[in-house]
């Protein structure tokens, strides 16, 4: 199925992609931010802050963003 | 017909304009191959093959200089031609208004207040207060200018809603943040591609983020410094403006609790250069204490004078029982002999 994977770490990514059914939030941060822990970023489906296990339909919009990002002067 | 609400009107307005917006900047920009770059290095050409045929060296030479600073000029602008090839690109990726609509909807549940100003248009979203290490930043607005988006100035502002600025600089209200323009570090690229896309929630999400970042080493003014003070040397904690001590002797800064008197001659000292009496283990500076002749023991002249007195008792003591010892003998021998 399709979905639209939104990586906003480092320059950003922003593309439909092709993923399995059934995967999950889990599943697909683990395959598409391999080097990262989750809980160090805000992952929104739609939006709206969502449990790991939740399960990916088709159309869903998923977003990483990192919860630390370093500002400069 | 879908109606829609009176509150979701200027949303959806909002987000048909700043759609309208992001589909014009890509038109506009048009590409413009070097066309007379490439013409006018083409007669450079051919005057080259005309002067090499007919042997005119020095033309020839001359040409040569010519055409080469012309291919220079040529690589130049193919450069400049590729780098503006980007914007093309993004007239696929920028979100339709709809989902830009969709964003400004969301923002609600990560914001404590969003504003969207039609007349200015302006959207502006107010984040929760801010503390960074112990210091209090307050709340911050970010306001988006959405005409702005593209141009080379910023497009959008951090205002400080109740501005707890540094002390050295009333301009920084956050350690990077100065006359509201935020520097956005390593959310840089992001920003600008969330932005160029029509991706709001993200972008305002990615600017929340580096406010309740601190990057201790590229500030405008450290949290250490914020107050006006420094942290103790001693214990490593923040200290006020009028908080501070210098140590007379080294000038080390330190906190009110980390600082002491000499019993001496009462110079404020940090724990480096206070010593202790090694008899009574009070607190002196190292002029205060005294190295004593025999033991090298460092004494304050209390403990020195008391050492020296009881020295001496002892002295004549020991004297005095070597008198009496001696005496004893000679007793002990006439006793003997009698």
């Amino acid at each position: 199925m399709k979905i639209l994977f939104i990586n906003n770490d480092g320059g950003g990514f922003a593309d439909n992609i092709e993923v399995p059914a059934e995967m999950t939030v889990q599943q697909l941060f683990a395959q598409r931010v391999s080097h990262g822990k989750p809980e160090n970023y805000l992952i929104r489906v739609n939006r709206q802050p969502v449990s790991s296990g939740q399960v990916l339909q088709e159309g869903d919009r998923v977003s990483i963003t990192p919860t630390k990002i370093e500002g400069a002067h | 017909m879908k109606r829609h609400s009176s509150d979701q009107r200027p949303m959806i307005r909002a987000a048909m304009k700043i759609h309208e917006h992001l589909t014009s900047l890509v038109r506009k920009r048009q590409l413009r191959l070097p066309v007379n770059r490439w013409e006018e290095l083409s007669g450079v050409h051919r005057r080259l093959q005309l002067a090499q045929r007919k042997g005119w060296r020095r033309a020839s030479s001359v040409l040569l200089t010519n055409l080469e600073y012309q291919l220079r000029y040529l690589v130049t602008d193919i450069e400049v031609c590729r780098q503006s090839l980007p914007p093309w690109r993004l007239l696929d990726t920028i979100a339709p208004a709809s989902a830009i609509a969709n964003d400004l909807a969301a923002l609600t549940s990560e914001f404590e207040a969003v504003k969207i100003d039609l007349k200015r248009k302006q959207i502006a979203v107010q984040t929760a207060s801010i503390a960074l290490e112990g210091v209090e930043l307050g709340a911050f607005d970010l306001v988006l200018s959405w005409e702005s988006i593209g141009d080379s100035t910023f497009a959008y502002s951090v205002i400080a809603q109740n501005p707890n600025s540094a002390e050295s600089n009333s301009r920084v209200t956050h350690p990077h943040v100065s006359e509201g323009a935020l520097c956005e570090g390593e959310g840089s690229v992001a920003i600008q591609a969330a932005l160029l896309s029509g991706r709001l929630f993200d972008f305002f999400l990615l600017v929340r983020q580096i406010l309740l970042t601190y990057n201790s080493g590229s500030a405008f003014v450290s949290l250490d410094e914020w107050s006006g003070g420094g942290s103790c040397e001693d214990c490593g904690c923040r200290i006020g403006v009028h908080d501070d001590y210098r140590c007379e002797r080294c000038f080390a800064t330190s906190c009110r609790d980390c600082v002491s008197s000499c019993l001496g001659c009462d110079s404020h000292l940090c724990s480096q250069c206070l010593l202790a009496c090694q008899a009574c283990e009070e607190t002196y500076c190292s002029s205060c204490l005294i190295k004593q002749t025999g033991t090298g023991q460092h004494l304050c002249p209390s403990c020195l004078e008391q050492g020296e007195k009881d020295a001496g008792e002892e002295d004549e003591t020991a004297e005095a029982t070597g008198v009496a010892a001696t005496n004893t003998v000679c007793m002990g021998k006439t006793a003997s002999t009698a």
